[in-house]
């Protein structure tokens, strides 16, 4: 029987949640259901970031009473892919409050959430 | 000061000043605006003195590591030449663009704190030197761009910005993700560790991850066809709004793109190949596009997309050493004269292209409009055309021919729509209310057209051109149109004479075929230009750009550099293009004009290029040492000089040119402006014929020229409007020169530059005469006047003699010219070419005695009175021409045949005043004195058939009035085929267009799928 | 259909895109040299145990500082999308908010002291431990929103929240360009005393600097919370 590394399990997920976002995306008409998908995609990204980072092994990289600097370098994850998921996660957070409040104007603007409706300009 | 010159600061000004706001907001609005000002400004000044310092340490980049810490550890700016360059550009359009949006970013503090950010990221996103960083920054100009269209409350406003939303999420989380994965790959996330690491970019991952990122940075800058999302939000913000996204948040990518360009080696044909597609694609669809905004749009995708392709295929071609001039000099024209488009947009208040504004009510406003459309055409001496023409060049010399002409095809249909934007918002319309235009919005337009004319002159100068030739006939022109208000009309013209000669003066000499060329057309064009005296009030622009014209002309005449050719060429163009525009009824028919017109210099420019980029030299000289290979150069510089003398086939800009020009300006155009693209036709003649061809195309051009002279005759004979008949006309005898100069030998050029002479002073005349009938008579249909001889002895009188001369009958000069001609013909044993001329001379003769007998004999219906003095001086000025010429014409022919580079046996010896050729001596006394009787006797026979006939209205129909060929006869081909051409073309951008369904859905998966074209494409590339 | 056809395809072909990723990555046995040094600069340098904590606000500050004027954008401009739009149909009437109920209430009684609590811990701690600026600040907010939902008539003081943000805005800024003048350079944090590994007050700047972030972070999401609500 073949086993996986842990942190490909985590990528295949994380990869798997981008496409089920980007699905969302393509193929529901409603914005909300979109943002949904943009959501789901932005979380698949974060945990593709985190399982780039992931050392065979490793802890998180917090010294404490376990953790003694001495060596500690041995013995952790990467550090910089959890840091970078950190900003990533406040910028999708940051982009999804931006779509809702778009979602919400476009509403109360058109009375309606349906992307085929929004297709004033064009050509 | 040298705190200020830490650009550390420009981050700070930014974020600072955006932090600030919401408490500034909360004291007052007065502090609300001049904080926000002085941060703006704070910012814009950091960059200015920090790129000041970088120039005096000698281009050293400043480094600015942060975290106390060098990289990799922490992320580290730069702050080089490049970077600063772009800075400063970006920071000053922001801060002119924040004056000129002032009505709309007031209203909100939000709007205050976001811009402030925003440009910030731009900065940052030109400074970093680290991915994610950039990633960051990238955010921040997106986040801020989603907050400011928050600023637009239309239903289509707020759906383009859902849709520009969606579409940027998905490109920046491709660069996301491609960064991390990099990251994965090599361990760093600094772009210069990175770079160094390259050798390790190896794999499936690094492939993914580059492409992603480059993908992400190409979707920003809008690539067709998965741009539909960037076109909606610019046709629905506010005009500057659009502008600041289109010219300085797109700054912020094409910066990224070089900055990131050393890890996308493997990719440069991908880029190559996608940004030629979007600039010939988004021209394309721009020539079906009636929004003026999404028009903007369209334009400034196809010119990001130019600027990103110069990138890639200069450092594909290993000509990284002019990215600067190249790259910088578009993006530099962009930024300024598309910025200054939009504000002008909301200046006018006008959305639909198709509306005519009368623009010209608003002189401030039109001239804006027309400095930055000419400026955008990438047309001299605008920062663009030296970029392009060094692109060019550089294609050229790496053979790039298809991209070359995707450019020029693109340039050509962006020309065409602009120009036709320029024409409807010029064209009158007194129902349409014009707004007052606003300060905040004009004087950043001032200074957008300032900095472009100061960058223009600034790249000219750095480009290596003759900046006498170049500059001498823009300065008198300026100069003529400071001083212009002070003085009468007529005061003007006077000043334009003397400003013209005393200017050409200071002008290099031109020696040889150029020298006489150069001699004749300033005392021609003098002579002509001096007709304007007669009109009390000449429209402001006139002068000026007739001293410019005059005056380029010689610039064309006197350089030795083909980049000073092309320049003055090009000067020629536009002012014949406003020159012509000022005629009453001209408007509609300039376009064509300026596109064929473009159309011939852009073949002239790609020409030129092959030969220049196979022999390795931009002088002139150089044409002539080209091997064989060049032969498709010599093929487009020909075809471009026939383009610009009318040939048939690409006739059909003349005759409305012509037709509807000013009367004098036509007389400009047809004796003088017209002998121009004839030059050029013989130095290409003349430079083929010592360079070796194999191929001889000479025949072809023969043919060509002679069709021209038939067909041209034969439309001349069909016109009932004086003016067109003149411009056929015109056409015909620029045929007989084409075919005198493909006859390649001694004879065929003396005869070409003795028609040409002969042309000049002859087409001057009619062309000033006919102005001087139309405004006495008021009308210029041919039918409505009649009977001029008592009404205008005088004007009779030289037309009689120009059309006699014209005809070819002796005695006069025409006669030498066609005797010369047919003799050359024969020699060369081209019959039916002679059978030809024979055929043309009938025809000429034909339509000139219909135009003589029509004007002046029969009854004298219409009340007129003799032409003004001013008009009739430089025609007798012209006539006198003509007989001293008729009369020696040794003085005219034996400079000329010394002129001649003594390559062809001459086969002219003078005796005396009589020519000796191998056919037989022409000795003009007893010809004259023979024709001279013969004439007398002719005219007598006339006299006494118009006495007879004259009172006979039956008879003067028969003559004048009747078409003297069935329709059938002269069907319009060459228009049907350039309109089922146009045709062609506004289906295929129809078609092209389709894409742009409106669909946001659709334009995410258009980036999607963009992304993976890109990528499954990289993946057949071959790797370094 | 055309559309939704070419849309599977899309996702298909990323799927194809995503397996040779995930077929191509090798999981790390060891930690590169960059994020090595990461490992033994932030205890030592930064005396900051939480290495992540020391990559966000110092070797990486600047992107902390991107991501904290990203989320003070998308605060400010919430309030210009929510905007009533002029001369639109009036927006649709609100939905009729139910009673959150008895246990949404109670739990809120009990809960939002200790969210809150729990939020201050985490940043004032994210030197130390897990956490940090950003994750206590999301705490925060997450405590607000109970409160929010539990008393939907509360009413945040807005103006007020807006002056915390800018205020500790700016603050970062000046502590940042306090590491230009005193320390090594932009947002280095080292000009405060170092402390010992471990100790509470310790990392020079960085517990500061996490403060404003959880003060600002909390103020912002609350603002962004808030301003859903309209």
């Amino acid at each position: 029987m073949i086993t996986f590394p842990v942190s490909t399990v985590m990528m295949v997920t994380g990869f798997g949640l981008i496409l089920i976002g980007l699905a969302a995306i393509l193929l529901h008409r409603n914005i909300l259901r979109m943002i949904i998908g943009f959501s789901l995609m932005d979380s698949g990204i974060a945990i593709v970031l985190v399982s780039l980072g992931y050392v065979t092994g490793g802890t998180a990289p917090i010294m404490d009473a376990d953790l003694a600097v001495a060596g500690a370098a041995q013995r952790v994850v990467d550090p910089i892919p959890s840091a970078l998921t950190v900003t990533a996660i406040v910028i999708g957070l940051s982009v999804t409050a931006v779509m809702l409040a778009y979602a919400i104007r476009l509403y109360r603007s058109h009375g309606t959430l349906d992307i085929e409706a929004f297709r004033h300009s064009r050509a | 000061m040298t705190a200020l010159a830490h650009p550390i600061g420009i981050l700070l000004f930014g974020i600072g000043g955006g932090f600030l706001i919401p408490l500034l907001y909360k004291i007052g609005y007065g502090w609300l605006h001049t904080g926000f000002f002085a941060a703006l400004g704070g910012l814009t000044l950091t960059s200015i003195f920090s790129l000041i310092a970088v120039v005096q340490g000698g281009g050293e980049a400043i480094e600015i590591l942060t975290a106390g810490a060098a990289p990799p550890i922490s992320i580290n700016l730069r702050f080089g030449l490049a970077e600063g360059a772009f800075s400063v550009s970006v920071n000053v359009m922001a801060t002119l663009l924040a004056v000129a949006h002032w009505d709309h970013l007031k209203k909100n503090y939000v709007a205050l704190l976001l811009f402030l950010i925003l440009v910030m990221g731009i900065n940052g996103m030109i400074m970093t030197r680290d991915l994610f960083n950039l990633f960051v920054f990238l955010e921040i100009v997106s986040i801020g761009t989603y907050g400011l269209l928050g600023l637009v409350t239309s239903r289509d406003g707020i759906q383009a910005a859902f849709k520009y939303v969606m579409a940027t999420v998905i490109a920046s989380t491709l660069f996301l993700l491609g960064a991390v994965l990099i990251y994965y790959v090599t361990g760093h996330l600094n772009i210069d560790f990175v770079i160094e690491a390259q050798a390790s970019l190896i794999g499936p991952i690094s492939g993914i991850a580059l492409v992603m990122m480059l993908a992400c940075l190409l979707i920003e800058l809008k690539p067709f066809p998965a741009n539909g999302w960037g076109l909606d939000v610019y046709e629905t913000v506010p005009p500057a709004l659009a502008a600041f996204l289109s010219v300085c948040a797109s700054a912020g990518m094409l910066f990224a793109v070089y900055k990131l360009l050393p890890l996308f080696t493997d990719y440069l044909s991908l880029i190559i190949a996608s940004t030629a597609l979007t600039f010939l694609a988004s021209n394309l669809i721009g020539l079906r596009q009636d929004k003026i905004q999404r028009l903007l749009g369209y334009s400034s995708v196809g010119q990001m997309a130019l600027g990103v392709l110069a990138l890639a295929v200069l450092t594909q071609i290993g000509a990284q050493q002019v990215i600067p001039l190249v790259v910088f000099g578009l993006f530099l024209n962009h930024l300024l004269a598309k910025a200054g488009l939009f504000c002008l947009v909301a200046a006018i208040g006008a959305s639909d292209l198709r509306e005519a504004l009368g623009l010209t009510r608003r002189p401030f406003v039109a001239g804006g409009l027309a400095l930055f459309v000419v400026a955008i055409c990438a047309l001299p001496p605008f920062p663009g055309f030296w970029a392009k023409w060094e692109l060019i060049m550089q294609l050229a010399s790496a053979e790039r021919f298809l991209l070359i002409a995707i450019l020029l095809a693109g340039s050509l249909m962006e020309t065409t729509y602009l120009f036709r934007w320029f024409i409807r918002a010029v064209t009158p319309n007194p129902e349409r209310q014009l707004p007052e235009p606003k300060l905040n919005i004009l004087l950043p337009v001032l200074t957008m057209a300032v900095l472009l004319i100061v960058t223009g002159v600034g790249m000219a100068m750095a480009s290596g051109a003759d900046g006498l030739l170049i500059f001498l006939p823009l300065g008198v022109g300026a100069g003529l149109l400071v001083v212009g208000p002070l003085l009468s009309s007529r005061l003007q013209g006077i000043a334009m004479l003397v400003a013209v000669v005393g200017a050409s003066q200071m002008l290099p000499e031109a020696y040889g075929i150029a020298g006489l060329f150069s001699h004749l057309l300033l005392a021609g064009g003098l002579i002509i230009a001096s007709a304007g005296l007669a009109e009390k009030t000449m429209p402001p622009l006139h002068y000026p750009l007739m001293a410019v014209l005059l005056l380029s002309i010689q610039s064309v005449l006197r350089t030795q550099l083909g980049l000073t050719f092309y320049v003055a060429w090009e000067f020629i163009t536009v002012a014949s293009f406003f020159l012509i525009a000022q005629g009453r009824n001209a408007l509609p028919e300039t376009l064509r004009f300026m596109v064929f017109s473009m159309f011939a210099a852009f073949l002239i420019m790609g020409g030129y290029a092959i030969i220049a980029g196979q022999t390795g030299s931009r002088a002139l000289i150089a044409l002539t040492i080209a091997t064989p290979e060049a032969m498709v150069g010599y093929a487009l510089l020909a075809a471009g000089f026939l383009v610009k003398a009318a040939a048939i086939g690409v006739h059909i800009w003349l005759p409305p040119a012509y037709g509807e020009a000013p009367d004098n300006v036509t007389a400009i155009l047809s004796g003088v402006v017209s002998k121009v693209g004839i030059f050029g036709l013989l130095m290409t003649a003349y430079a083929a014929a010592q360079s070796e061809l194999n191929v001889d195309f000479t025949y072809l051009l023969a043919c060509i020229g002679m069709a021209t002279t038939v067909i041209g005759a034969l439309l001349a004979l069909c016109q009932r409007d004086l003016k067109r008949l003149l411009a056929y006309s015109s056409m015909s005898q620029l045929g007989y020169i084409v075919t005198a100069i493909a006859l390649m030998s001694h004879l065929g050029w003396v005869t070409a530059l003795y028609i040409v002479a002969n042309h000049m002073m002859v087409k001057g005349i009619l062309f000033l005469a006919a102005g001087a009938i139309i405004l006495r008579t008021g009308t210029r249909q041919l039918d409505e006047i009649s009977g001029l001889v008592r009404r205008m002895p005088l004007t009779f009188a030289v037309v009689a003699v120009a059309l006699l001369s014209m005809s070819g009958l002796p005695p006069l000069m025409g006669f030498g010219g066609k005797w010369l001609l047919l003799s050359a013909l024969m020699d060369k044993g081209w019959t039916v070419l002679v059978a030809g001329g024979i055929l043309a001379t009938f025809l000429g003769l034909w339509y000139m005695t219909r135009l003589l007998v029509g004007l002046f004999f029969g009854p004298a219906i219409t009340q007129s009175r003799e032409a003004p003095a001013m008009i009739l001086i430089p025609q007798v000025l012209l006539v006198g021409g003509i007989l001293v010429f008729s009369l020696f014409p040794k003085l005219l022919m034996g400079p000329v045949s010394d002129a001649i580079d003594p390559q062809f046996a001459a086969t002219l010896v003078w005796e005396g005043q009589s020519l000796e050729t191998i056919y037989g001596i022409w000795d003009p006394t007893p010809v004259m004195l023979t024709s001279i009787a013969a004439a007398a006797g002719l005219m007598a026979l006339w006299w006494g058939l118009s006495k007879v006939m004259g009172k006979s209205v039956r008879a003067r129909a028969a003559l004048v009035l009747a078409r003297p060929l069935p329709q059938a006869a002269t069907p319009r081909l060459a228009q049907a085929a350039w309109g089922a051409f146009v045709h062609g073309i506004e289906v295929l951008a129809d078609g092209t267009r389709r894409i742009y369904t409106g669909n946001g859905q659709f334009y995410v998966l258009l980036v999607l799928a963009y992304f993976l074209v890109l990528y499954f494409m990289s993946t057949f590339l071959p790797a370094s | 259909m055309m559309q939704r056809v070419l849309s599977v395809i899309v996702i298909g072909l990323l799927a194809v895109v995503f397996t040779r990723i995930v077929g191509a990555y090798v999981q790390l046995d060891a930690l590169r040299p960059l994020a090595a040094s990461y490992v033994t600069l932030s205890p030592e340098s930064l005396t900051t145990p939480n290495v992540i904590t020391g990559i966000l606000i110092t070797y990486r500050g600047l992107d902390t500082l991107g991501e904290v004027a990203v989320l003070f954008m998308v605060a400010a401009s919430l309030g210009l999308l929510l905007k009533p739009l002029e001369g639109q149909p009036k927006p649709p009437k609100a939905f009729q908010r139910s009673d959150p109920g008895e246990i949404v209430h109670s739990g809120k009684q009990v809960m939002f002291p200790m969210i809150l609590t729990f939020g201050a811990y985490v940043i004032v701690n994210g030197h130390l431990s897990a956490g940090g600026g950003f994750q206590g600040g999301a705490i925060v907010a997450a405590g607000v929103m109970l409160l929010l939902i539990a008393t939907p008539e509360t009413r945040l003081n807005t103006t007020l929240l807006s002056i915390v943000e800018s205020t500790a805005g700016i603050l970062f800024v000046l502590l940042g360009i306090l590491g230009i003048v005193l320390a090594g350079g932009f947002l280095d944090p080292r000009f405060l005393p170092a402390g010992e590994l471990g100790g509470f007050i310790s990392a020079g700047a960085i517990p500061l600097i996490s403060a404003l972030l959880g003060i600002k972070v909390g103020a912002e999401l609350s603002v962004v919370i808030d301003k859903f609500r309209t």
